[in-house]
């Protein structure tokens, strides 16, 4: 059985060839059903964002200066600042989903759902953000057989 | 006399928002995504565009199982059992400053395993009346989703 933290750094593409054919080797049956939801969720949010992004033309300094006439400066708390911290799902997948999220429409950073931190505790798990509901979604895959 | 009633009026308006500040009313919905056909159940119409939306646009079938209304004291934990009969605890932490006369509430959801193993804890920061924080657990083919929004008070 492997590790969280070997399944999602094999999700990512985060290990030697060698340590993934370990890995790969070491998935349970459970390991596999994560590792496919994982590529499941983000098969899709990359689906949309592609989708997104090309369906819009973008240019971010345009975005940003257009902005910086339209809009004051949003004061950002500093607790928002002080604890951001994500105990272990947070892939680089959906880092690059929010970043790009963040560039391709306008975003208002105070509005909608934020997450200050996040513990997963024994599951796996991942944040992204809906930017057309503003809304940031908490995802986490569960031992079927555990729960039933 | 006019200065009394000048202070009896700040007293009342800032005793006001003191609190209103102190409590904050908010629902937890619980949600369960299939695979299979079904539709969205209507009562679940203002989160409509979020489950036709990918990722959850590969469930056809969302259905509100429960209802959980909150009355959140500030700092005191609110408890429930979810219909998986696993353990919920809301805390209302925090009412940040307001803009364009909206609040944003900073809110601590814990969900525990019937067992009591922690599943998971989070700190998260929503906007008064505005859209819904979800938490989902992927079980097989089903989606548990746990939905939290928050009213003015």
């Amino acid at each position: 059985m492997a590790t969280r933290e070997e399944i999602m750094k094999l999700h990512d593409g985060e290990l030697s060839e060698a340590e993934a054919q370990r890995v790969r080797a070491s998935l349970s049956a459970e390991d596999r059903l994560r590792l496919e939801a994982l590529r499941e969720i983000g098969d899709a949010v990359r689906e949309q964002l592609e989708a997104r992004a090309g369906a819009s033309k973008l240019d971010v300094w345009a975005g940003i200066s257009d902005r910086l006439d339209a809009e004051p400066a949003a004061v950002v708390p500093l607790r928002r600042r002080r604890s951001i911290w994500i105990a272990s799902g947070v892939a680089v997948l959906a880092a690059a989903a929010t970043a790009m999220a963040l560039m391709v429409g306008p975003h208002r950073p105070l509005d909608g759902v934020t997450i200050e931190s996040v513990d997963f505790g024994e599951s796996a798990g991942m944040l992204f953000q809906i930017h057309d509901t503003k809304t940031t979604v908490l995802w986490q895959t569960t031992n079927e057989e555990e729960q039933e | 006399m006019r200065l009394l009633v000048l202070a009896a009026l700040a007293g009342s308006a800032l005793s006001i928002p003191r609190a209103a500040g102190a409590q904050a009313s908010c629902v937890l919905r619980e949600v369960e995504g299939q695979k299979t056909p079904g539709g969205i159940d209507p009562r679940l119409a203002d989160v409509r565009a979020l489950l036709l939306g990918p990722p959850f646009s590969q469930y056809p079938s969302f259905k509100l199982m429960e209802t959980h209304p909150l009355t959140l004291k500030r700092g005191v934990a609110e408890k429930g059992v979810l219909t998986n009969k696993h353990h919920f605890e809301v805390t209302f932490l925090d009412r940040l400053a307001e803009r364009d006369g909206k609040a944003r509430l900073r809110l601590k959801l814990e969900v525990r395993t019937p067992d009591g193993k922690p599943e998971v804890s989070v700190i998260v920061v929503v906007d008064e009346n505005g859209a819904p924080f979800p938490r989902v657990e992927q079980r097989g083919d089903r989606l548990w989703v746990q939905l939290i929004h928050c009213k003015s008070t």
